[in-house]
């Protein structure tokens, strides 16, 4: 568990460093600082990986809320694309995802409320939901830049959640149609799933000139997934 | 054009097939199942079930649960404000696919630019030909104009999306009026059993614990138990009768599925039976069972056995031959919307995927003297040169 701790806590240190570079970088422009930035970036997303597949794959006596959020911190700290580009404040909102999951992770893993590991099929659900919650913090990043500060953002992060969102989602519901006649298992997991893919459905439908709307629902669709997949341990899909 | 701007069923076609309208319904359906989520909805016709949420619904929110089931929030899916918002949806897909359908034949050809032109600086026709081309554009060409968009795929992918989330809804809506579901229901190993109403039946093979039943329908095994077949006899190996309870028949056979401690009786050796599932093991079909044999009076305990395949347990001058006879909780559907709603659901996966991947863009180009203009969706700036 200390091994998880100090990659976790290194991550957070890593991303907080990223966002003030780029708060510096705003100030007075410094060459190759959003280099460094970028650097911090991948550091940060490989660390809290190895500290995810600790967290999950060991049996530590960890929350089971701890390796989820971390895996998803994982996934939303790698640099997006756009950040060469400009030196500007919004950039590090692009990061704030990440940071906040961190360090949620961090508290999380002092928790000791019991293992997270399960039966290999409900850790195989938690895992898909939980993809797709890394993804959606990547998007609500990109939606974050986009609201507050006008960024343009790639559409990439968005596109990936609600893909793998609708495969898992469709695939769930094929299969609890074909075992048990009915397109819902009447379980709480399963609507919440629903719940979180409609969401994403209407962010996704929204309008395209009205990016602030869509960017907003976008926001509020991640939000909502990362809950979910937060808690994934006790739905029972 | 004032005539067609005041024409009000064109106001309302606008309306119900824009995006906007869309985002709301879809938003109000999925705020209907986040409500679901937290507050635990009222069960069917069981009354038991209905018994349990209520004194658990009154326990969590005290003297706000009157207040709380008048608006109808423990009853969402069931409501007319939810089934109204499906209703819209189904409506609005309805137009939504006619006027998909209706661009797929338009825009086979080249059809009137929509929206401003803007100019396209440092762009010139051939580059911006060949970066269409290399993005699988097809374009269409009147010189000076220009159409490119990706037609047939990219105008199929939101028919499929919006035919298949109708197949899906009328699915739903068949299942919802002609469908029906038993849950709960109890089958044993090796017995027949016949849902009420209806002609359907379902048995089980306890060692796999699996269920066959009749074509029409769909089970689907909740859990699964250990149970016993039972029958006496006596020192001449002549058949004695059990009874279950004071109230029911006689019979040389009993059937018990162990869904809890089970008592019977053999009335003429006046033994009392308990079966019960051996403490300290897993719940499974095959688990052993507890057998106490009582005599009555004085309800003293005479023997007992632990019963894991078959057992043969002899008191005084009775033999009690056990066998076991795994039972299953089974709920059985009939879902005549089954295929429908799964056919749905493939191709609005299959629509969906498709448009996040191969999405509906449409832009036009034309060439005024030296300045290339543009209008529609027109790709990022670097694709061809910077926007004036």
């Amino acid at each position: 568990m200390l091994t998880i701790l100090i990659l976790t806590g290194l991550a957070c240190g890593t991303l907080l460093a990223a966002v003030g570079f780029i708060l510096w970088n705003c100030l007075r422009l410094v060459p190759g600082l959003s280099h460094a930035v970028q650097v911090l970036g991948w550091l940060a997303g490989t660390l809290l990986l190895l500290g995810a597949l600790l967290a999950w794959l060991g049996h530590h006596n960890l929350s089971p809320y701890a390796p989820p959020l971390i895996l998803m911190a994982a996934l939303a700290a790698p640099p997006q694309a756009h950040h060469r580009r400009d030196a500007h404040w919004g950039n590090a909102l692009f990061i704030l995802p990440a940071l906040a999951l961190a360090v949620v992770g961090l508290f999380w893993i002092t928790d000791h409320a019991g293992s997270g590991v399960g039966n290999p099929t409900i850790t195989l659900a938690k895992l898909a939901v939980v993809i797709c919650g890394g993804f959606g913090a990547r998007a609500l990043g990109g939606a974050l830049g986009d609201m507050a500060a006008s960024i343009p953002h790639v559409e990439w992060p968005s596109a990936a959640t609600y893909t793998l969102l609708t495969l898992w989602v469709g695939s769930v519901t094929l299969v609890s149609l074909w075992q048990r006649g009915s397109v819902w298992g009447g379980t709480a997991g399963e609507s919440a799933l629903a719940a979180v893919w409609l969401a994403w459905s209407a962010a996704w439908v929204s309008p395209h000139y009205a990016p602030r709307l869509r960017a907003a629902l976008t926001a509020v669709a991640a939000l909502c997934l990362i809950v979910l997949a937060t808690g994934y341990p006790m739905s029972d899909v | 054009m004032d005539q067609t701007s005041r024409d009000p069923w064109r106001t309302i076609w606008h309306i119900a097939t824009s995006d906007y309208l869309m985002t709301v319904v879809v938003l109000g359906i999925a705020a209907g199942l986040a409500i679901t989520l937290w507050l635990p909805q009222m069960p069917g016709a069981a009354p038991v079930a209905y018994a349990r949420w209520l004194s658990e619904v009154q326990a969590r929110f005290k003297s706000a649960t009157p207040t709380i089931q008048m608006l109808g929030l423990f009853t969402v899916t069931r409501s007319l404000g939810f089934r109204a918002l499906l209703a819209l949806l189904a409506g609005c897909l309805l137009l939504r696919l006619t006027e998909s359908s209706h661009q797929l034949r338009q825009y086979r050809q080249l059809a009137e630019p929509a929206g401003a032109w803007r100019a396209l600086a440092d762009a010139h026709l051939p580059a911006v030909m060949d970066t269409l081309h290399r993005r699988h554009y097809r374009v269409l060409s009147a010189p000076p104009l220009f159409q490119a968009d990706r037609w047939p795929w990219a105008d199929l992918f939101p028919i499929l999306t919006q035919g298949g989330a109708l197949l899906f809804l009328a699915g739903l809506l068949v299942t919802h009026l002609w469908g029906w579901q038993v849950a709960g229901l109890i089958a044993q190993s090796g017995e027949q059993v016949t849902l009420p109403g209806t002609d359907e039946w379902v048995a089980l093979n306890g060692e796999a614990c699996r269920a066959t039943h009749s074509s029409s329908i769909v089970t689907h095994v909740e859990q699964c138990g250990p149970g016993v077949r039972a029958s006496a006899t006596n020192s001449t190996g002549q058949a004695l009768p059990l009874q279950q309870t004071a109230s029911s028949a006689p019979v040389a056979q009993l059937t018990v599925p162990l869904t809890e401690d089970q008592f019977f009786a053999i009335p003429e050796a006046q033994l009392i039976i308990r079966l019960a599932s051996q403490p300290g093991h897993a719940i499974h079909a095959h688990s052993p069972v507890l057998v106490q044999v009582y005599r009555s009076p004085p309800g003293r305990l005479t023997a007992e056995t632990v019963v894991e395949r078959e057992a043969e347990l002899t008191v005084g001058d009775v033999t009690l031959k056990l066998t076991s006879t795994p039972y299953a909780r089974l709920t059985a559907t009939f879902n005549p919307g089954l295929w429908p709603t799964g056919a749905g659901l493939v191709l609005l996966g299959m629509g969906m995927l498709g448009s996040v991947v191969w999405p509906v863009r449409r832009l036009w180009l034309r060439q005024e003297t030296e300045q290339l203009e543009g209008t529609g969706d027109l790709l990022p700036t670097p694709a061809w040169g910077r926007e004036a």
